[in-house]
């Protein structure tokens, strides 16, 4: 940091306030002779104040670098010579801090006072008053809490189930004793809805009439629709496949996410005015092009990343060989899907697990997953894994496939080499090279291959196209999910690569804040102007010490051979107490 | 040896050129030309030694050189960092250049910082005219202040009768503060406080009036720019001359007729008179009255006086007016002997400077003569100094 000395911090220290917090530092200790150290380490401390209170500009950043430059070089002393490094240093290695609070308004660290309500709130994607549901829940007034969390993401039921929780991993009560289970406090929220609750929307004839047309009914999808419906809008969504949904349905097995829960969220979604037709591919039966001319003013896509990445290996051709995602979708769109006695799942992704949990209900008699790394660096949710294991899947890390062995044109079993950590990738994580041990074959009948999923570009065909990233997804601007092509917008896994469902909602927000801007010339997005809940608390009373709730989970015995939903819903007293122990670290004393 | 040109001597040991007093003279090159600079001067000396022009602030030749404005940046080839020409000594075989983009931007960088802590309106500043940091803004450069924020707290001393202070305005150059300590050995003022809050001003936020300051006003003299200024009572004489019960007149002091000329671009120590007289009574006062008269009589009364103490200590006995015997019409002298050498005010002349005397003599003699009555008669004093202004009586008595 410029001094010499070495500090050690992680994701929960932001960088542009520890700029900050060294430039009071050195203001404290300038003295004051030299033009440049007295008066240039003061502007640079104010620009770097603005934008932690989320009143940065585009061009500050250009503005510290050029003065952290000139500090450098005209300086009297060392400390005025050195004073500007750890700005220029948490420019140059976390330049993206900064962008975040210049550009979002966001601190992802969840420091900056000014940015952030609420660590939960500042982790959302969707940036949910996660605080605020909450705490209507703890009273009790679970449609009011339903309603606050729609304000921002309509997919309360599906998020209770499906959604990685970025909250709890910020939750501040984890300082105390455990996260407060916020994802199972909103799954008793949104079981005890009745009928199809309706957010506020604006009716606006003038965009009622307007054209806009959305590809794909996934959850990115779907949100577009949802928040440009809220606006006036009547959009129409265009869904390759019999039914919406898209890797929600897809993807996810209802085990985990009941297909009635999906019906009605989008049931709620069609509602408000967004029409869905079925059956409609890009590429087949629409194209852009064609869009354009039947008069839509503008498009999102949300075609998510469905296809799997090719192992690249020889024998992968072979009969037996499926991608998992082809898998999952012949199975969750028909209900059949053919299954090995034997099956080996390759990658240690949420698909994999999906894919292996499924094989196991379909009556595979022995399902390994097999992956490269190791446990902890897998990227499946962890409770998902180990219920997989718990429900008979075996999982084998540190092996790397090399070859599939083919007999008689079908797939036999799969050689790997074991692996070993050694050293650290650019990313951070422990990098597995192949150790000397001697390659192993794991026997299968079955191989499903679960290591990426691609963007099928396949479906532009020779029709306007937008740009893709070096990866192979739709580039879009970050601030609005435009394309290169001004009214094509892009979100979801088809713009940032595998991602969640919280964050294909917030692309969809996102996009369709960016087309009503377009279309209207004005911002209009009422839903993201804050507003305080009314719920009781006292600042001053102890936190409640009740330990957090586990999740109630469905029987081993009842789960196999069956896809009933495996987490179980709590009762209106684990939701109340849960929710009681949430810190409100929202609350502000003038407005509560 | 400054600016002398040296001469072409090699010293026999190192071959290095000496000057006539074998003093080793660097050879360096500034701008791409060779320069051989006096031994001991510093890169900006040698720059000027060989009239290549480097713009300074805080320099003041002979006096003071800290190094703290940043505006003589130059880039030295092999530095680090821009080097402060007014305190880097010349070395031999040094590379320095004094335009390069990196000296260039550096200093416009500096001087834009400068201007964006300056508390000041130029409209209104009575130093508009000849403030060296518009001067410098302008040769630096600087089209356009891109940070706005905090500026200088302007703190506003008018507590003496010769000088005004506004801190806002001030740039920390301390040439005042080394005039005041270094030159006139007074040091009523240093700057106070520390990092972006320094000020310059008297110890425990104290009043200049309340401290040693003579009000010689040398610092007003070498300020760069509007911070220390002498007290403007231009409306109050304005007001005199509007009023109809008072009889206004005016005695210019003898440097003035040989400065006036300069304001209006004639070359300095052009005699103007007759000009300045005849310009005064258009103004409207109703007497010109010539300083150089009542010089005479402060002669003659301090001749009087010298000869009264000489008589005293020859005759012997209690030495009642002691020897030496001082004088100077200079105030802010006075006030330097009253607090820095109280014990010998016994020997200074007990006699009114001549300003005070032609004062004196307007209210009562002059006043007289053309059956006024004292208080009926405004005298102006138009004075070189600012400490003259110790010596005016404010209020309804003046």
């Amino acid at each position: 940091m410029g001094s010499g000395g070495l500090v050690v911090m992680d994701e929960d220290s932001c960088m542009v306030d520890v700029a900050r917090f060294f430039l009071e530092f050195v203001q404290e200790e300038s003295c004051g002779k030299c033009t440049p150290c007295r008066v240039g380490t003061k502007r640079m401390l104010e620009i770097v104040t603005r934008i932690c209170e989320g009143k940065g500009e585009e061009s500050d950043i250009e503005r510290l670098e050029k003065l952290g430059r000139t500090i450098q070089q005209t300086a009297l002393c060392g400390l005025g010579q050195s004073a500007p490094n750890p700005v220029l240093s948490t420019l140059r290695h976390f330049r993206d801090e900064y962008v975040a609070h210049i550009r979002d308004k966001r601190c992802p660290a969840g420091v900056c006072a000014d940015l952030v309500r609420s660590p939960c709130q500042n982790a959302c994607p969707a940036g949910v008053n996660v605080p605020g549901y909450v705490s209507l829940i703890g009273e009790g007034r679970t449609a009011e809490a339903l309603h606050l969390h729609r304000e921002n993401n309509p997919f309360a039921a599906v998020c209770a189930r499906v959604c990685f929780h970025p909250c709890e991993s910020k939750c501040r009560r984890a300082t105390l004793d455990e996260a407060v289970s916020i994802r199972g406090v909103k799954r008793f929220m949104a079981d005890a809805e009745q009928g199809l609750q309706l957010p506020s929307t604006r009716i606006d004839p003038a965009c009622a009439k307007r054209k806009v047309a959305i590809i794909g009914a996934g959850p990115a999808g779907l949100s577009c629709g949802y928040f440009l419906a809220r606006l006036g809008y009547r959009p129409d969504i265009f869904e390759a496949a019999p039914r919406p949904g898209g890797l929600l349905l897809q993807g996810i097995p209802a085990y985990r996410l009941p297909r009635e829960v999906i019906d009605a969220e989008v049931a709620m979604i069609e509602r408000l005015g967004v029409t869905i037709h079925t059956g409609q591919r890009l590429g087949r039966d629409i194209t852009l092009s064609g869009l354009r001319e039947a008069g839509y003013e503008s498009v999102f896509l949300g075609i998510g990343a469905p296809l799997g990445t090719r192992l690249a290996l020889p024998g992968e051709d072979a009969k037996g060989v499926v991608d998992a995602m082809q898998f999952l979708r012949d199975f969750n769109l028909t209900g059949t899907a053919p299954v090995g006695k034997n099956v080996v799942i390759i990658g240690g992704g949420n698909s994999a697990i999906d894919a292996a949990r499924t094989a196991i209900r379909l009556g595979a008699a022995q399902v390994t997953v097999v992956y490269r790394r190791t446990r902890d660096q897998m990227p499946a949710f962890p409770h998902e894994v180990q219920e997989a294991e718990r429900e008979g899947v075996r999982i084998r890390f540190l092996l790397s496939p090399t070859e599939v062995l083919v007999k008689d044109g079908a797939v036999a079993g799969l050689r790997c080499v074991p692996m070993e950590l050694q050293g650290f990738d650019r990313a951070g994580r422990r990098r597995a090279v192949p150790s000397q041990q001697p390659t192993v074959d794991v026997p299968a009948d079955m191989l499903i291959t679960a290591i990426g999923q691609q963007l099928d570009l396949s479906t532009f065909g020779s029709d306007v196209m937008p740009k893709t990233s070096r990866d192979g997804y739709v580039s879009v601007d970050p601030r609005t999910g435009q394309t290169d092509i001004l009214w094509l917008f892009a979100g979801g896994d088809a713009a940032s690569g595998p991602s969640s469902v919280v964050e294909a909602v917030r692309d969809g927000e996102r996009a369709a804040v960016a087309i009503d801007r377009m279309l209207s010339g004005k911002s209009r997005a009422f839903w993201r102007e804050h507003r305080s809940v009314d719920t009781f608390f006292d600042p001053d009373a102890d936190p409640s010490t009740a330990p957090r709730t586990h999740q109630r989970l469905l029987a081993i015995e009842k789960r196999l051979g069956r896809f009933d939903e495996v987490e179980l819903c709590w009762t209106e007293t684990d939701a109340r107490r849960e929710a009681a122990r949430c810190l409100r670290c929202d609350y502000r004393e003038t407005c509560g | 040896m400054l600016g002398e040109k040296p001469l072409d001597v090699c010293d026999a040991t190192t071959e290095r050129l000496v000057d006539e007093e074998n003093h080793v003279m660097p050879t360096l090159t500034i701008n791409n030309i060779t320069v051989q600079a006096p031994e001991g001067a510093t890169v900006l000396e040698a720059a000027r030694a060989a009239g290549i022009h480097i713009p300074t602030l805080c320099h003041l030749p002979g006096v003071h050189a800290p190094g703290a404005c940043r505006v003589c940046l130059v880039e030295v080839e092999g530095a680090r960092t821009l080097m402060a020409s007014c305190v880097t000594p010349a070395n031999e075989g040094m590379r320095v250049h004094t335009n390069s983009l990196r000296a260039r931007n550096g200093r416009r960088d500096v001087v834009e910082l400068l201007l964006s802590e300056h508390e000041g309106d130029c409209t209104t500043c009575s130093r508009s005219e000849d403030c060296e940091l518009r001067a410098i803004a302008r040769e630096a450069g600087v089209k356009d202040i891109q940070y706005r924020g905090e500026r200088r707290t302007t703190r506003l001393d008018y507590s003496t009768k010769g000088l005004v202070r506004d801190t806002g305005k001030c740039i920390l150059c301390r040439r005042c503060v080394a005039v005041c300590q270094d030159v006139e050995s007074v040091g009523a003022i240093a700057p106070q406080e520390r990092g972006f809050g320094t000020y310059i001003g008297p110890a425990f936020h104290a009043p200049l009036s309340e401290v040693t300051c003579v009000q010689c006003g040398q610092c007003s003299a070498v300020c760069p720019v509007g911070a220390i200024g002498e007290r403007d009572q231009i409306d109050e004489v304005w007001r005199a001359l509007d009023n109809p019960s008072l009889h206004v007149v005016v005695q210019t002091a003898p440097a003035i007729r040989a400065a006036l000329g300069e304001c209006f671009d004639l070359p300095p120590g052009t005699l103007v008179t007759g000009k300045m007289v005849s310009a005064l009574r258009r103004l409207g006062f109703e007497a010109v009255f010539d300083t150089d008269f009542s010089a005479d009589l402060t002669i003659m009364e301090e001749g009087h006086e010298l000869l009264a103490r000489l008589q005293g200590a020859l005759a012997g006995g209690a030495n009642k007016s002691p020897l030496p015997m001082f004088t100077s019409c200079c105030p802010a002298w006075i006030q330097f002997a009253e607090h820095f050498a109280p014990d010998m005010l016994d020997n200074l002349s007990t006699c009114k400077s001549p300003q005070q005397m032609l004062g004196a003599l307007a209210k009562s003699y002059y006043a007289e003569k053309i059956g006024k009555k004292p208080e009926e008669i405004f005298v102006v004093s138009i004075m070189p100094c600012t400490a003259k202004k110790i010596r005016m009586r404010s209020g309804r008595d003046a």
